[in-house]
Protein backbone atom coordinates (compact mmCIF):
# COMPACT_ATOMS: atom_id res chain seq x y z
CA UNK A 1 0.00 0.00 0.00
CA UNK A 2 2.80 2.41 0.92
CA UNK A 3 4.51 1.57 -2.36
CA UNK A 4 1.30 2.23 -4.29
CA UNK A 5 0.92 5.58 -2.54
CA UNK A 6 4.49 6.48 -3.48
CA UNK A 7 3.65 5.68 -7.10
CA UNK A 8 0.57 7.93 -6.96
CA UNK A 9 2.46 10.72 -5.20
CA UNK A 10 5.38 10.75 -7.63
CA UNK A 11 3.16 10.67 -10.73
CA UNK A 12 1.08 13.49 -9.21
CA UNK A 13 4.27 15.45 -8.60
CA UNK A 14 5.27 14.92 -12.22
CA UNK A 15 1.90 16.23 -13.45
CA UNK A 16 2.28 19.38 -11.38
CA UNK A 17 5.85 19.93 -12.53
CA UNK A 18 4.83 19.60 -16.15
CA UNK A 19 1.91 21.99 -15.72
CA UNK A 20 4.10 24.60 -14.02
CA UNK A 21 6.78 24.27 -16.70
CA UNK A 22 4.38 25.10 -19.49
CA UNK A 23 3.55 28.75 -18.89
CA UNK A 24 1.63 29.21 -22.15
CA UNK A 25 -1.12 26.60 -21.56
CA UNK A 26 -1.26 27.60 -17.88
CA UNK A 27 -1.71 31.28 -18.73
CA UNK A 28 -4.22 30.46 -21.44
CA UNK A 29 -6.26 28.45 -18.92
CA UNK A 30 -6.86 31.75 -17.08
CA UNK A 31 -7.11 34.01 -20.11
CA UNK A 32 -9.88 31.97 -21.71
CA UNK A 33 -12.28 32.20 -18.71
CA UNK A 34 -11.42 35.87 -18.40
CA UNK A 35 -12.50 36.41 -22.01
CA UNK A 36 -15.70 34.49 -21.38
CA UNK A 37 -16.49 36.71 -18.41
CA UNK A 38 -15.57 39.91 -20.24
CA UNK A 39 -17.37 39.09 -23.48
CA UNK A 40 -20.40 37.20 -22.19
CA UNK A 41 -20.62 39.16 -18.94
CA UNK A 42 -20.89 42.49 -20.68
CA UNK A 43 -22.70 41.24 -23.80
CA UNK A 44 -25.53 39.82 -21.73
CA UNK A 45 -25.51 42.33 -18.87
CA UNK A 46 -29.16 43.21 -19.61
CA UNK A 47 -30.14 39.54 -19.80
CA UNK A 48 -33.18 38.74 -17.63
CA UNK A 49 -32.30 35.94 -15.26
CA UNK A 50 -35.75 35.49 -13.77
CA UNK A 51 -37.05 35.69 -10.18
CA UNK A 52 -34.78 32.89 -8.89
CA UNK A 53 -31.80 35.18 -9.46
CA UNK A 54 -33.41 38.47 -8.50
CA UNK A 55 -30.91 41.15 -7.56
CA UNK A 56 -28.00 39.43 -9.35
CA UNK A 57 -26.18 40.71 -12.43
CA UNK A 58 -25.46 38.37 -15.33
CA UNK A 59 -21.77 38.51 -14.38
CA UNK A 60 -22.66 37.25 -10.87
CA UNK A 61 -24.65 34.42 -12.44
CA UNK A 62 -21.98 33.66 -15.02
CA UNK A 63 -19.01 33.44 -12.66
CA UNK A 64 -19.80 29.97 -11.17
CA UNK A 65 -20.57 28.80 -14.72
CA UNK A 66 -17.16 29.96 -15.93
CA UNK A 67 -15.49 28.23 -12.97
CA UNK A 68 -17.23 25.03 -14.05
CA UNK A 69 -16.17 25.63 -17.67
CA UNK A 70 -12.58 25.99 -16.55
CA UNK A 71 -12.79 22.55 -15.00
CA UNK A 72 -14.67 21.10 -17.98
CA UNK A 73 -12.08 22.23 -20.54
CA UNK A 74 -9.15 21.52 -18.26
CA UNK A 75 -10.29 17.97 -17.46
CA UNK A 76 -10.79 17.19 -21.13
CA UNK A 77 -7.09 17.97 -21.65
CA UNK A 78 -6.03 15.23 -19.21
CA UNK A 79 -5.66 12.73 -22.03
CA UNK A 80 -3.54 15.02 -24.19
CA UNK A 81 -0.54 14.66 -21.86
CA UNK A 82 -1.10 10.94 -21.91
CA UNK A 83 -1.15 10.80 -25.73
CA UNK A 84 2.18 12.62 -25.77
CA UNK A 85 3.61 10.11 -23.29
CA UNK A 86 2.20 7.21 -25.28
CA UNK A 87 3.72 8.51 -28.50
CA UNK A 88 7.18 8.84 -26.97
CA UNK A 89 6.83 5.46 -25.24
CA UNK A 90 7.30 7.04 -21.82
CA UNK A 91 3.80 6.05 -20.63
CA UNK A 92 4.40 2.41 -21.58
CA UNK A 93 7.80 2.54 -19.94
CA UNK A 94 6.32 3.82 -16.69
CA UNK A 95 3.51 1.29 -16.84
CA UNK A 96 5.98 -1.57 -17.49
CA UNK A 97 8.14 -0.49 -14.58
CA UNK A 98 5.47 -0.51 -11.91
CA UNK A 99 3.25 -3.18 -10.45
CA UNK A 100 0.70 -0.38 -9.82
CA UNK A 101 -0.25 1.19 -13.20
CA UNK A 102 -3.70 2.03 -11.80
CA UNK A 103 -2.16 4.09 -9.00
CA UNK A 104 -0.02 5.81 -11.59
CA UNK A 105 -3.15 6.96 -13.40
CA UNK A 106 -4.79 7.79 -10.09
CA UNK A 107 -1.85 10.03 -9.14
CA UNK A 108 -1.98 11.85 -12.45
CA UNK A 109 -5.74 12.41 -12.24
CA UNK A 110 -5.55 13.48 -8.58
CA UNK A 111 -2.96 16.11 -9.55
CA UNK A 112 -5.08 17.25 -12.50
CA UNK A 113 -8.21 17.53 -10.35
CA UNK A 114 -6.38 19.48 -7.62
CA UNK A 115 -4.88 21.82 -10.24
CA UNK A 116 -8.28 22.40 -11.86
CA UNK A 117 -9.87 23.25 -8.52
CA UNK A 118 -7.05 25.71 -7.86
CA UNK A 119 -7.56 27.20 -11.33
CA UNK A 120 -11.31 27.51 -10.68
CA UNK A 121 -10.54 29.37 -7.43
CA UNK A 122 -8.25 31.79 -9.30
CA UNK A 123 -10.98 32.32 -11.95
CA UNK A 124 -13.46 33.10 -9.14
CA UNK A 125 -11.03 35.68 -7.76
CA UNK A 126 -10.64 37.19 -11.26
CA UNK A 127 -14.44 37.37 -11.54
CA UNK A 128 -14.65 39.25 -8.26
CA UNK A 129 -11.98 41.63 -9.55
CA UNK A 130 -14.19 42.26 -12.61
CA UNK A 131 -17.13 43.19 -10.40
CA UNK A 132 -18.94 39.94 -9.64
CA UNK A 133 -20.51 39.89 -6.17
CA UNK A 134 -20.30 36.67 -4.16
CA UNK A 135 -21.91 35.58 -0.89
CA UNK A 136 -20.05 32.35 -0.23
CA UNK A 137 -20.75 29.75 2.42
CA UNK A 138 -17.73 27.70 3.55
CA UNK A 139 -19.53 24.37 3.94
CA UNK A 140 -21.47 24.94 0.74
CA UNK A 141 -18.30 25.81 -1.20
CA UNK A 142 -16.57 22.70 0.17
CA UNK A 143 -19.44 20.49 -0.97
CA UNK A 144 -19.68 22.22 -4.35
CA UNK A 145 -15.90 21.80 -4.75
CA UNK A 146 -16.31 18.09 -3.98
CA UNK A 147 -18.94 17.89 -6.73
CA UNK A 148 -16.66 19.78 -9.09
CA UNK A 149 -13.83 17.38 -8.22
CA UNK A 150 -16.05 14.36 -8.89
CA UNK A 151 -17.01 15.83 -12.26
CA UNK A 152 -13.34 16.56 -13.07
CA UNK A 153 -12.44 12.98 -12.14
CA UNK A 154 -15.14 11.59 -14.43
CA UNK A 155 -14.34 13.86 -17.36
CA UNK A 156 -10.57 13.51 -16.92
CA UNK A 157 -10.92 9.71 -16.75
CA UNK A 158 -13.00 9.72 -19.93
CA UNK A 159 -10.34 11.83 -21.64
CA UNK A 160 -7.60 9.45 -20.47
CA UNK A 161 -9.58 6.42 -21.58
CA UNK A 162 -9.98 7.88 -25.07
CA UNK A 163 -6.26 8.76 -25.12
CA UNK A 164 -5.28 5.23 -24.11
CA UNK A 165 -7.63 3.67 -26.64
CA UNK A 166 -6.81 5.86 -29.64
CA UNK A 167 -3.29 7.13 -28.83
CA UNK A 168 -3.92 9.95 -31.33
CA UNK A 169 -3.90 13.70 -30.63
CA UNK A 170 -6.55 14.19 -33.34
CA UNK A 171 -9.03 12.12 -31.36
CA UNK A 172 -8.46 14.36 -28.35
CA UNK A 173 -9.29 17.44 -30.44
CA UNK A 174 -12.48 15.73 -31.62
CA UNK A 175 -13.32 14.79 -28.03
CA UNK A 176 -12.97 18.41 -26.87
CA UNK A 177 -15.32 19.66 -29.57
CA UNK A 178 -17.81 16.80 -29.71
CA UNK A 179 -18.21 16.30 -25.96
CA UNK A 180 -17.36 19.64 -24.33
CA UNK A 181 -19.44 21.95 -26.48
CA UNK A 182 -22.73 20.02 -26.25
CA UNK A 183 -22.14 19.51 -22.51
CA UNK A 184 -21.59 23.23 -22.03
CA UNK A 185 -24.44 24.55 -24.15
CA UNK A 186 -27.00 22.09 -22.83
CA UNK A 187 -26.22 22.99 -19.23
CA UNK A 188 -27.02 25.95 -16.99
CA UNK A 189 -23.41 27.14 -17.02
CA UNK A 190 -24.34 30.15 -19.19
CA UNK A 191 -28.14 30.42 -19.04
CA UNK A 192 -30.72 29.40 -16.40
CA UNK A 193 -33.22 26.72 -17.45
CA UNK A 194 -36.02 29.24 -17.26
CA UNK A 195 -34.58 31.03 -20.29
CA UNK A 196 -34.22 27.84 -22.33
CA UNK A 197 -36.72 26.22 -24.70
CA UNK A 198 -38.62 23.46 -22.89
CA UNK A 199 -36.78 20.62 -24.63
CA UNK A 200 -33.39 22.14 -23.86
CA UNK A 201 -34.39 22.72 -20.24
CA UNK A 202 -35.24 19.02 -20.02
CA UNK A 203 -31.87 18.05 -21.50
CA UNK A 204 -30.13 20.46 -19.11
CA UNK A 205 -31.88 18.82 -16.15
CA UNK A 206 -30.04 15.54 -16.95
CA UNK A 207 -26.73 17.16 -17.81
CA UNK A 208 -24.18 16.54 -15.02
CA UNK A 209 -22.66 19.96 -15.66
CA UNK A 210 -25.97 21.58 -14.64
CA UNK A 211 -25.80 19.98 -11.20
CA UNK A 212 -22.23 21.14 -10.72
CA UNK A 213 -22.92 24.70 -11.95
CA UNK A 214 -26.12 25.07 -9.92
CA UNK A 215 -24.44 23.64 -6.83
CA UNK A 216 -21.61 26.13 -7.10
CA UNK A 217 -24.10 28.98 -7.58
CA UNK A 218 -25.97 27.95 -4.46
CA UNK A 219 -22.74 28.01 -2.48
CA UNK A 220 -21.16 31.14 -3.99
CA UNK A 221 -24.16 33.39 -4.63
CA UNK A 222 -26.73 32.41 -2.00
CA UNK A 223 -24.55 31.19 0.90
CA UNK A 224 -26.46 27.90 0.82
CA UNK A 225 -25.32 24.30 1.07
CA UNK A 226 -26.17 22.60 -2.26
CA UNK A 227 -27.95 19.28 -2.55
CA UNK A 228 -25.28 16.83 -1.48
CA UNK A 229 -27.04 13.83 -3.05
CA UNK A 230 -26.96 15.31 -6.55
CA UNK A 231 -23.30 16.29 -6.26
CA UNK A 232 -22.06 13.10 -4.66
CA UNK A 233 -23.99 11.10 -7.27
CA UNK A 234 -21.32 12.37 -9.67
CA UNK A 235 -18.91 10.07 -7.89
CA UNK A 236 -20.63 7.12 -9.56
CA UNK A 237 -19.64 8.05 -13.15
CA UNK A 238 -16.34 9.28 -11.74
CA UNK A 239 -15.51 5.89 -10.25
CA UNK A 240 -16.83 3.95 -13.25
CA UNK A 241 -14.94 6.01 -15.81
CA UNK A 242 -11.79 5.87 -13.69
CA UNK A 243 -12.11 2.07 -13.56
CA UNK A 244 -12.44 2.04 -17.35
CA UNK A 245 -9.35 4.21 -17.81
CA UNK A 246 -7.45 2.18 -15.21
CA UNK A 247 -8.16 -0.98 -17.17
CA UNK A 248 -6.94 0.64 -20.38
CA UNK A 249 -3.78 1.73 -18.57
CA UNK A 250 -3.21 -1.82 -17.29
CA UNK A 251 -3.57 -3.04 -20.88
CA UNK A 252 -1.07 -0.44 -22.06
CA UNK A 253 1.34 -1.89 -19.49
CA UNK A 254 0.81 -5.33 -21.02
CA UNK A 255 1.40 -4.24 -24.60
CA UNK B 1 5.85 -29.53 -25.14
CA UNK B 2 6.88 -29.83 -21.48
CA UNK B 3 8.06 -26.64 -19.81
CA UNK B 4 11.82 -26.45 -19.87
CA UNK B 5 13.30 -26.49 -16.44
CA UNK B 6 15.87 -23.85 -15.64
CA UNK B 7 18.45 -24.57 -13.04
CA UNK B 8 19.97 -21.87 -10.83
CA UNK B 9 22.90 -21.82 -13.25
CA UNK B 10 20.68 -21.05 -16.23
CA UNK B 11 19.30 -17.55 -16.43
CA UNK B 12 17.26 -18.12 -19.58
CA UNK B 13 15.95 -21.26 -21.24
CA UNK B 14 13.94 -21.21 -24.47
CA UNK B 15 12.55 -24.23 -26.26
CA UNK B 16 10.90 -23.88 -29.64
CA UNK B 17 9.84 -20.30 -28.90
CA UNK B 18 7.96 -18.67 -31.77
CA UNK B 19 6.26 -15.34 -32.19
CA UNK B 20 4.36 -13.94 -35.17
CA UNK B 21 2.93 -10.53 -35.92
CA UNK B 22 0.11 -10.88 -38.38
CA UNK B 23 1.53 -13.09 -41.09
CA UNK B 24 5.14 -12.29 -40.26
CA UNK B 25 7.04 -14.81 -38.17
CA UNK B 26 9.41 -12.73 -36.05
CA UNK B 27 10.80 -15.70 -34.10
CA UNK B 28 10.73 -19.20 -35.45
CA UNK B 29 11.19 -22.14 -33.08
CA UNK B 30 14.11 -20.71 -31.14
CA UNK B 31 15.83 -22.93 -28.55
CA UNK B 32 18.81 -22.05 -26.36
CA UNK B 33 19.98 -21.86 -22.76
CA UNK B 34 21.98 -19.00 -21.26
CA UNK B 35 24.06 -19.71 -18.17
CA UNK B 36 23.76 -17.18 -15.35
CA UNK B 37 26.50 -14.58 -15.06
CA UNK B 38 27.30 -14.42 -18.78
CA UNK B 39 27.43 -11.44 -21.07
CA UNK B 40 25.42 -12.51 -24.11
CA UNK B 41 25.35 -10.66 -27.43
CA UNK B 42 22.33 -10.99 -29.71
CA UNK B 43 23.25 -10.23 -33.32
CA UNK B 44 21.49 -10.26 -36.64
CA UNK B 45 20.22 -7.97 -39.38
CA UNK B 46 17.34 -5.56 -38.83
CA UNK B 47 14.13 -7.55 -38.52
CA UNK B 48 15.93 -10.78 -37.66
CA UNK B 49 14.09 -11.16 -34.35
CA UNK B 50 16.51 -9.63 -31.82
CA UNK B 51 14.08 -7.11 -30.34
CA UNK B 52 11.24 -9.61 -30.32
CA UNK B 53 13.40 -12.04 -28.35
CA UNK B 54 14.28 -9.39 -25.76
CA UNK B 55 10.65 -8.31 -25.42
CA UNK B 56 9.69 -11.95 -24.98
CA UNK B 57 12.27 -12.39 -22.22
CA UNK B 58 11.10 -9.17 -20.53
CA UNK B 59 7.52 -10.45 -20.49
CA UNK B 60 6.26 -7.64 -22.71
CA UNK B 61 5.28 -10.18 -25.38
CA UNK B 62 4.17 -13.77 -25.02
CA UNK B 63 5.40 -16.59 -27.26
CA UNK B 64 2.77 -18.03 -29.61
CA UNK B 65 4.39 -21.43 -29.36
CA UNK B 66 7.15 -23.08 -27.36
CA UNK B 67 8.23 -22.16 -23.87
CA UNK B 68 10.48 -19.61 -22.27
CA UNK B 69 11.74 -19.52 -18.67
CA UNK B 70 13.56 -16.48 -17.35
CA UNK B 71 15.25 -16.79 -13.96
CA UNK B 72 13.10 -19.87 -13.48
CA UNK B 73 9.87 -17.97 -14.14
CA UNK B 74 7.31 -17.71 -16.91
CA UNK B 75 8.09 -14.19 -18.10
CA UNK B 76 4.50 -13.27 -18.90
CA UNK B 77 2.50 -15.01 -16.20
CA UNK B 78 4.99 -14.21 -13.44
CA UNK B 79 5.76 -10.78 -14.73
CA UNK B 80 5.26 -9.00 -11.42
CA UNK B 81 7.88 -11.17 -9.73
CA UNK B 82 10.21 -11.02 -12.71
CA UNK B 83 9.98 -7.22 -12.80
CA UNK B 84 11.87 -7.13 -9.50
CA UNK B 85 14.68 -9.32 -10.84
CA UNK B 86 15.02 -8.24 -14.46
CA UNK B 87 15.59 -4.86 -16.07
CA UNK B 88 14.73 -4.10 -19.69
CA UNK B 89 15.78 -1.12 -21.78
CA UNK B 90 14.11 -0.94 -25.20
CA UNK B 91 15.63 0.36 -28.40
CA UNK B 92 14.23 3.87 -28.00
CA UNK B 93 15.39 5.91 -25.01
CA UNK B 94 11.82 6.77 -23.99
CA UNK B 95 12.27 9.72 -21.64
CA UNK B 96 10.31 12.83 -20.71
CA UNK B 97 12.29 15.77 -22.13
CA UNK B 98 10.65 18.20 -19.71
CA UNK B 99 11.92 16.41 -16.61
CA UNK B 100 15.40 16.62 -15.17
CA UNK B 101 17.52 13.52 -14.69
CA UNK B 102 17.00 13.58 -10.93
CA UNK B 103 13.24 13.89 -11.31
CA UNK B 104 13.15 11.00 -13.77
CA UNK B 105 15.23 8.78 -11.50
CA UNK B 106 13.11 9.72 -8.49
CA UNK B 107 9.92 8.89 -10.41
CA UNK B 108 11.23 5.48 -11.46
CA UNK B 109 12.50 4.77 -7.96
CA UNK B 110 8.88 5.03 -6.82
CA UNK B 111 7.45 3.17 -9.83
CA UNK B 112 9.81 0.25 -9.25
CA UNK B 113 8.61 0.05 -5.65
CA UNK B 114 12.08 0.50 -4.15
CA UNK B 115 12.38 1.28 -0.41
CA UNK B 116 11.79 4.98 0.17
CA UNK B 117 14.43 5.19 2.88
CA UNK B 118 17.30 4.36 0.57
CA UNK B 119 16.24 6.58 -2.30
CA UNK B 120 18.98 9.19 -1.88
CA UNK B 121 21.79 6.66 -1.73
CA UNK B 122 20.47 4.60 -4.63
CA UNK B 123 19.98 7.61 -6.88
CA UNK B 124 23.43 8.98 -6.06
CA UNK B 125 24.96 5.60 -6.90
CA UNK B 126 23.09 5.38 -10.22
CA UNK B 127 24.10 8.92 -11.21
CA UNK B 128 27.72 8.24 -10.35
CA UNK B 129 27.81 4.83 -12.02
CA UNK B 130 26.38 6.18 -15.29
CA UNK B 131 28.40 9.40 -15.30
CA UNK B 132 25.39 11.71 -15.17
CA UNK B 133 26.36 13.96 -12.27
CA UNK B 134 27.07 17.02 -14.43
CA UNK B 135 23.78 17.00 -16.32
CA UNK B 136 21.38 15.34 -13.90
CA UNK B 137 19.96 18.62 -12.60
CA UNK B 138 19.14 19.82 -16.12
CA UNK B 139 16.11 18.96 -18.21
CA UNK B 140 16.58 15.96 -20.48
CA UNK B 141 15.62 18.04 -23.55
CA UNK B 142 19.06 19.65 -23.42
CA UNK B 143 21.01 16.39 -23.13
CA UNK B 144 23.05 14.70 -25.84
CA UNK B 145 21.98 11.38 -27.33
CA UNK B 146 24.66 9.57 -25.34
CA UNK B 147 23.60 11.16 -22.06
CA UNK B 148 19.99 10.17 -22.71
CA UNK B 149 21.11 6.64 -23.47
CA UNK B 150 22.94 6.50 -20.15
CA UNK B 151 19.86 7.70 -18.26
CA UNK B 152 17.80 5.15 -20.20
CA UNK B 153 20.15 2.44 -18.95
CA UNK B 154 20.22 3.85 -15.40
CA UNK B 155 16.41 3.62 -15.22
CA UNK B 156 16.42 0.01 -16.43
CA UNK B 157 18.96 -1.03 -13.81
CA UNK B 158 18.02 1.22 -10.88
CA UNK B 159 16.76 -1.80 -8.94
CA UNK B 160 20.02 -3.73 -9.50
CA UNK B 161 18.37 -6.59 -11.41
CA UNK B 162 19.92 -10.06 -11.70
CA UNK B 163 19.14 -10.09 -15.41
CA UNK B 164 19.66 -7.06 -17.66
CA UNK B 165 18.07 -7.02 -21.13
CA UNK B 166 19.30 -4.25 -23.41
CA UNK B 167 18.12 -3.62 -26.95
CA UNK B 168 20.87 -1.91 -28.97
CA UNK B 169 22.19 0.21 -26.11
CA UNK B 170 25.29 1.33 -28.02
CA UNK B 171 23.36 2.80 -30.96
CA UNK B 172 23.74 6.47 -30.00
CA UNK B 173 26.99 6.30 -28.06
CA UNK B 174 30.35 7.71 -29.13
CA UNK B 175 33.43 5.41 -28.98
CA UNK B 176 34.23 6.47 -25.41
CA UNK B 177 30.65 5.92 -24.34
CA UNK B 178 30.61 2.49 -25.97
CA UNK B 179 33.78 1.46 -24.23
CA UNK B 180 32.43 2.68 -20.89
CA UNK B 181 29.19 0.80 -21.48
CA UNK B 182 30.91 -2.49 -22.33
CA UNK B 183 33.17 -2.05 -19.29
CA UNK B 184 30.08 -1.58 -17.13
CA UNK B 185 28.32 -4.60 -18.61
CA UNK B 186 31.43 -6.73 -18.06
CA UNK B 187 31.65 -5.53 -14.46
CA UNK B 188 28.00 -6.42 -13.87
CA UNK B 189 28.64 -9.94 -15.12
CA UNK B 190 31.62 -10.25 -12.77
CA UNK B 191 29.16 -9.41 -9.97
CA UNK B 192 27.10 -12.41 -11.07
CA UNK B 193 24.46 -10.64 -13.13
CA UNK B 194 23.42 -11.94 -16.54
CA UNK B 195 23.39 -9.38 -19.35
CA UNK B 196 21.72 -9.96 -22.71
CA UNK B 197 22.45 -7.21 -25.20
CA UNK B 198 21.43 -6.87 -28.84
CA UNK B 199 23.80 -5.06 -31.16
CA UNK B 200 24.96 -4.77 -34.75
CA UNK B 201 28.59 -4.38 -33.76
CA UNK B 202 30.09 -7.83 -34.10
CA UNK B 203 33.61 -6.69 -33.25
CA UNK B 204 32.33 -5.53 -29.86
CA UNK B 205 30.46 -8.79 -29.38
CA UNK B 206 33.64 -10.74 -30.15
CA UNK B 207 35.67 -8.57 -27.79
CA UNK B 208 33.31 -8.53 -24.81
CA UNK B 209 30.65 -11.25 -24.93
CA UNK B 210 30.86 -14.73 -23.44
CA UNK B 211 28.28 -16.01 -25.88
CA UNK B 212 26.59 -14.84 -29.04
CA UNK B 213 23.13 -15.63 -30.38
CA UNK B 214 23.07 -15.15 -34.15
CA UNK B 215 19.69 -14.62 -35.81
CA UNK B 216 18.49 -14.51 -39.35
CA UNK B 217 14.84 -14.15 -40.38
CA UNK B 218 13.63 -15.10 -36.92
CA UNK B 219 15.73 -18.25 -36.80
CA UNK B 220 18.60 -18.86 -34.41
CA UNK B 221 21.66 -19.77 -36.47
CA UNK B 222 24.11 -20.17 -33.62
CA UNK B 223 24.36 -19.91 -29.85
CA UNK B 224 28.09 -20.25 -29.26
CA UNK B 225 31.08 -18.63 -27.72
CA UNK B 226 32.35 -16.03 -30.23
CA UNK B 227 35.78 -17.66 -30.41
CA UNK B 228 34.23 -21.04 -31.23
CA UNK B 229 32.09 -19.46 -33.92
CA UNK B 230 35.09 -17.69 -35.44
CA UNK B 231 37.17 -20.88 -35.36
CA UNK B 232 34.43 -22.87 -37.04
CA UNK B 233 33.27 -20.40 -39.67
CA UNK B 234 35.96 -17.85 -40.39
CA UNK B 235 39.44 -18.06 -41.89
CA UNK B 236 42.22 -15.58 -42.58
CA UNK B 237 41.59 -13.60 -45.75
CA UNK B 238 43.39 -11.17 -47.99
CA UNK B 239 41.44 -8.34 -49.55
CA UNK B 240 42.97 -6.73 -52.66
CA UNK B 241 41.58 -3.59 -54.23
CA UNK B 242 42.35 -3.32 -57.95
CA UNK B 243 42.56 -0.13 -59.99
CA UNK B 244 39.75 -1.39 -62.23
CA UNK B 245 37.26 -4.24 -62.15
CA UNK B 246 38.69 -7.43 -63.66
CA UNK B 247 36.96 -10.18 -65.60
CA UNK B 248 35.51 -11.91 -62.53
CA UNK B 249 35.51 -15.49 -63.83
CA UNK B 250 39.02 -15.28 -65.25
CA UNK B 251 40.31 -13.70 -62.05
CA UNK B 252 38.70 -16.33 -59.85
CA UNK B 253 40.15 -19.11 -61.97
CA UNK B 254 43.63 -17.60 -61.93
CA UNK B 255 43.79 -16.98 -58.18
CA UNK B 256 42.18 -20.26 -57.14
CA UNK B 257 45.26 -22.22 -58.16
CA UNK B 258 47.56 -20.33 -55.78
CA UNK B 259 48.95 -22.46 -53.00
CA UNK B 260 46.85 -22.41 -49.80
CA UNK B 261 43.91 -20.51 -51.32
CA UNK B 262 40.64 -22.19 -50.39
CA UNK B 263 38.17 -19.67 -51.79
CA UNK B 264 38.16 -16.64 -54.04
CA UNK B 265 35.51 -13.98 -54.41
CA UNK B 266 35.49 -11.09 -56.88
CA UNK B 267 33.13 -8.20 -56.51
CA UNK B 268 33.72 -5.10 -58.58
CA UNK B 269 37.29 -4.00 -57.95
CA UNK B 270 37.60 -6.03 -54.75
CA UNK B 271 39.18 -9.48 -54.73
CA UNK B 272 39.08 -11.62 -51.57
CA UNK B 273 41.17 -14.75 -50.99
CA UNK B 274 40.56 -17.14 -48.10
CA UNK B 275 43.29 -19.39 -46.72
CA UNK B 276 43.74 -21.57 -43.67
CA UNK B 277 46.67 -19.34 -42.74
CA UNK B 278 48.34 -16.30 -44.21
CA UNK B 279 51.45 -17.10 -46.27
CA UNK B 280 54.79 -15.93 -44.91
CA UNK B 281 56.41 -13.05 -46.76
CA UNK B 282 55.05 -11.27 -49.80
CA UNK B 283 51.53 -11.91 -51.03
CA UNK B 284 51.81 -14.34 -53.98
CA UNK B 285 48.58 -13.06 -55.48
CA UNK B 286 50.20 -9.67 -56.11
CA UNK B 287 52.91 -11.26 -58.25
CA UNK B 288 50.28 -13.06 -60.27
CA UNK B 289 48.33 -9.86 -60.77
CA UNK B 290 51.46 -7.99 -61.83
CA UNK B 291 52.27 -10.77 -64.31
CA UNK B 292 48.84 -10.25 -65.83
CA UNK B 293 49.31 -6.50 -66.02
CA UNK B 294 46.77 -5.76 -63.31
CA UNK B 295 47.37 -2.70 -61.12
CA UNK B 296 46.26 -2.84 -57.50
CA UNK B 297 45.54 0.12 -55.24
CA UNK B 298 46.06 -1.69 -51.98
CA UNK B 299 45.74 -4.93 -50.10
CA UNK B 300 45.02 -5.95 -46.54
CA UNK B 301 45.39 -9.18 -44.59
CA UNK B 302 42.60 -9.84 -42.15
CA UNK B 303 42.52 -12.33 -39.32
CA UNK B 304 39.47 -14.55 -38.73
CA UNK B 305 36.67 -12.48 -37.23
CA UNK B 306 33.10 -12.78 -36.07
CA UNK B 307 31.77 -10.57 -38.86
CA UNK B 308 33.15 -13.02 -41.43
CA UNK B 309 31.63 -15.96 -39.55
CA UNK B 310 28.33 -14.08 -39.38
CA UNK B 311 28.27 -13.39 -43.11
CA UNK B 312 29.07 -17.02 -43.87
CA UNK B 313 26.40 -18.32 -41.51
CA UNK B 314 23.77 -15.94 -42.78
CA UNK B 315 24.85 -16.37 -46.39
CA UNK B 316 24.94 -12.61 -46.83
CA UNK B 317 28.66 -11.97 -47.28
CA UNK B 318 29.02 -8.76 -49.28
CA UNK B 319 32.61 -9.49 -50.32
CA UNK B 320 32.18 -13.26 -50.55
CA UNK B 321 29.67 -13.23 -53.33
CA UNK B 322 29.89 -16.33 -55.49
CA UNK B 323 33.04 -17.69 -53.82
CA UNK B 324 35.05 -20.14 -55.94
CA UNK B 325 36.68 -23.13 -54.27
CA UNK B 326 40.47 -22.94 -54.72
CA UNK B 327 42.37 -25.85 -56.13
CA UNK B 328 45.39 -25.28 -53.95
CA UNK B 329 43.67 -25.22 -50.59
CA UNK B 330 42.82 -27.93 -48.19
CA UNK B 331 42.22 -30.40 -50.95
CA UNK B 332 45.81 -30.02 -52.11
CA UNK B 333 47.00 -30.63 -48.57
CA UNK B 334 44.76 -33.62 -48.29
Amino acid sequence: MTTALHVARETARRSWLRALRRPVPLTFSFVQPLFWMLIFGFLFQRFTLGPAYAGLSYLDFLLPGVCVMTVLFGASQAGIDLVRDLQTGFAQRMAHATPYPGWMLGGKLAADVARLLAQAAVVAALGVALGARLRPDAAGVALAAAGLAAFALAHGSLSCWIALKTRAPESMAVFVHVVNMPLLFTSTALVPTRQMPAWLAEVARWNPLTGVADGLREALLFARVPDSGALLALLVPGVLLFALARRAMARAAES
Amino acid sequence: MPAPSSTPTEAVVAEGASKSFGGVRALDGVSFALPAGELVGVAGANGSGKSTLLRLLAGILEADAGTVRVLGRHPRRERAALRREAGYAGQEAALDPEMTGWETLRLFHALLGLPHGERGRRLETAVEEHGLAEVCGRRVSGWSGGQRQRLHLALATLHAPRLVLLDEPTASLDPEGRRALWDRLTAWCREGRTVVVSTHDLAEVAAHCDRVLLFRGGRLLAAERPAALVAAHSRPRTVITLARAPDADAMRGALAVLHGVTEVAVRGETVTLWRDRHPAGAEPALELLAARGMVYRGYERREPELADAYFRLTGSAPDAERPARGRGGRRRKA
